[in-house]
């Protein structure tokens, strides 16, 4: 029943990952390519810094948010829960998913406000005196934010449904497959 | 309610909510917003959630950390440290526990250009604890050296870790990293020193193997495939120390070399870019989460008047820069049985800041006195991650205990690391005070 949905978030977040190392690739040539420029020819590659703070650094710093959830990467303190069985367990972990998603949802919104005020004014920074245009970056920021809250909602859907069920899952794995059909792991 | 209450319960909310497993970043963000809500009303709260996130992630010092990490990923996907282990086994293997010594080394360098204390340490598991295992070395000595020397790889340069601290604590951040490396090399070497002794003391720890002599041609073919590193560390070391470099220029002119290298020396692949593309991204953007959570704190704490209130008793009673110093290490100490280094440095950061400054503390010399001290605590029981870590690459062949006994050697070094550099600020700062 959320096979289709899921395929969705994890195909938009595997997506939104390889934007993010795409960034990552660029500005690394990017950066490289204004020190060559300015040791041979003694000047910058205009508009270097602007670009790779604004877009870059915002694209490598967001974009795999999703991804990084659909893998339980995110940094957690697990000896708590390290020790315990596994459905007792799941339960704390629903409930860490419950309040990752309602934050990411606040988070997602005021990134929305934010993003639609610097578009209706055209926000821009000045390259030498040149406007560079820089609101588009703003939506990154919320299309990153989309992409992890749409893995922690259905990731809590599934997590629900196998703790209903009676089986067993890791968060890590809710994304993978059909949950908790092939685990093979009891408490 | 007052505000001490806030505190308090907002601090007793964290525990709860990372001890049932939310994400770091998560929680501190929640803590944060609810903290800022009670104090100053839930337009503030917001307007933070609103503008912080970009504004934290869109500076350029930051965009330090994405290189350094992909650099550091293509350097270890692409095997350009295995022949290290290989070559200093051989340069080294005469002196009194030879091997664990070029363990050692070889371990500073693949730390240094891995940026990375798991790697280092799994790696090390896997090539260098096994042979002196199989030469009948004290497994204590032989998991101990490969666990702790990866702890070296977050204070010599390029390490990530300094680079967030840096922006935190506003400090320079091409000098905080340049201030790392006489701390490092130091700790390398007490590491060094304190393996021979103990092997001179006891040679039943270390059994001599007879090590080939070699010809300078043979020498010379050692380096071949490890010249790499030299010049990558190299590159980013003088790049910065020169000034003709930022931390990120040098870490994308470090990424590309490591690119261009390892298509010299044949071990590119599109596979290894892919692999190293996706580690380096996700951990930015695993950082940044931590990080977006620990400016949030910031604001929370400052806007509570905690840190102001710490910072005026520390002028009040005219607190030592040593007494405050000890106190940071048992809290350290503490908050490494259960967070991560990245965690307590940003958790612990809005407080101890406005003490610094009161106290009149250099912030490049606290700086990496911080940074030696979280990487302790990857070695420090019940945690000690890197322990773990090894433990988990070596399985059955030695017991948990023997290597965190192992362990306890390399600590007693790091005892006299951190005295010689808190009493003499000048290693710390020796290098820095010629840059500009």
């Amino acid at each position: 029943m959320t096979r289709l949905p899921a395929l969705a978030a994890s195909t938009f977040a595997k997506l939104l990952a390889y934007l993010s190392c795409l960034a990552l690739l660029v500005m690394a040539l990017h950066v490289t390519a204004d020190v060559v420029w300015r040791a041979l020819f003694n000047t910058p590659i205009l508009g270097t810094l602007e670009i790779g703070t604004h877009y870059y650094m915002i694209a490598v710093s967001f974009l795999a948010l999703g991804y990084v959830q659909m893998k339980d990467g995110h940094v957690a303190v697990e000896f708590v829960v390290h020790s315990m069985r596994m459905r007792p367990r799941m339960v704390l972990e629903f409930f860490a998913l419950l309040i990752t998603f309602v934050f990411s949802l606040y988070y997602l919104y005021y990134s929305w406000v934010s993003a639609m005020q610097k578009t209706r004014i055209g926000e821009y920074v000045l390259v030498h005196s040149e406007p560079m245009t820089i609101w588009p970056s703003r939506w990154i920021l919320v299309v990153g934010v989309f992409g992890f809250s749409f893995i922690l909602l259905i990731q809590l859907f599934r997590l629900a449904r196998t703790l209903w069920q009676g089986r067993v899952v890791r968060v890590a794995e809710l994304m993978a497959t059909e949950a908790g059909t092939n685990t093979g792991e009891r408490d | 309610m007052s505000f001490a209450a806030i505190g308090f319960i907002g601090l007793f909310t964290l525990v709860v909510m990372l001890a049932i497993r939310v994400p770091v970043g998560i929680a501190l963000s929640v803590v944060s917003l609810i903290g800022i809500t009670l104090v100053r009303g839930p337009a503030a709260a917001f307007g933070a959630l609103r503008s912080l996130p970009y504004d934290f992630a869109a500076v350029w010092t930051l965009s330090a950390i994405p290189m350094f990490l992909l650099a550091g990923a293509i350097v270890s996907n692409a095997g350009l440290t295995t022949g290290l282990f290989r070559a200093m086994r051989v340069w080294l293997g005469w002196l009194p526990g030879g091997v664990a010594v070029a363990t050692n080394f070889a371990g500073a360098g693949f730390a240094a250009a891995s940026g990375s204390s798991i790697a280092t340490t799994a790696t090390l598991g896997r090539i260098a604890v096994p042979e002196m295992l199989d030469n009948k070395y004290d497994p204590g000595l032989a998991t101990g050296v490969a666990s702790a020397v990866g702890t070296l790889g977050a204070v010599i340069p390029p390490s990530i870790i300094i680079v967030l601290y840096a922006v935190f604590a506003q400090a320079p951040v091409g000098q905080v990293l340049i201030a790392g490396i006489l701390p490092g090399l130091l700790t390398a070497f007490c590491y060094a020193g304190m393996i021979i002794i103990r092997c001179k003391l006891k040679p039943e720890l270390a059994p001599r193997i007879p090590s080939p002599k070699l010809s300078l041609r043979e020498h010379l073919q050692l380096f071949v495939p490890i010249w790499p590193l030299p010049l990558l560390v190299l590159c980013i070391v003088g790049g910065i120390y020169s000034g003709l470099m930022t931390a990120t220029e040098a870490g994308a002119v470090g990424a590309v070399l490591a690119i261009l290298t390892s298509m010299l020396q044949f071990r590119f692949s599109f596979a290894m870019l892919k692999k190293s593309l996706f580690e380096a991204a996700e951990t930015t953007a695993g950082l940044l989460m931590i990080a977006v959570g620990a400016i949030l704190f910031t604001r929370f704490l400052a806007l509570s008047g905690v840190p102001t209130a710490l910072s005026d008793i520390i002028v009040a009673y005219g607190t030592s820069t040593l007494s405050i110093v000890l106190l940071i290490a048992v809290v350290y100490l503490f908050l490494g049985c259960f967070l991560d280094p990245i965690g307590i440095m940003l958790l612990t950061l809005p407080v101890l800041l406005p003490v610094f400054d009161a106290a009149d503390i250099s912030l490049i010399w606290i700086g990496i006195l911080l940074v030696k001290l979280v990487e302790i605590g990857m070695l420090t029981p019940p945690v000690g991650l890197n322990v773990f870590i090894m433990k988990g690459v070596i399985g059955d062949r030695v017991p948990l205990t023997t290597i965190f006994r192992g362990v306890g050697w390399f600590l007693v070094a790091e005892i006299v690391v951190m005295t010689l550099l808190i009493a003499f600020p000048q290693i710390t700062l020796f290098l820095p005070s010629y840059m500009n």
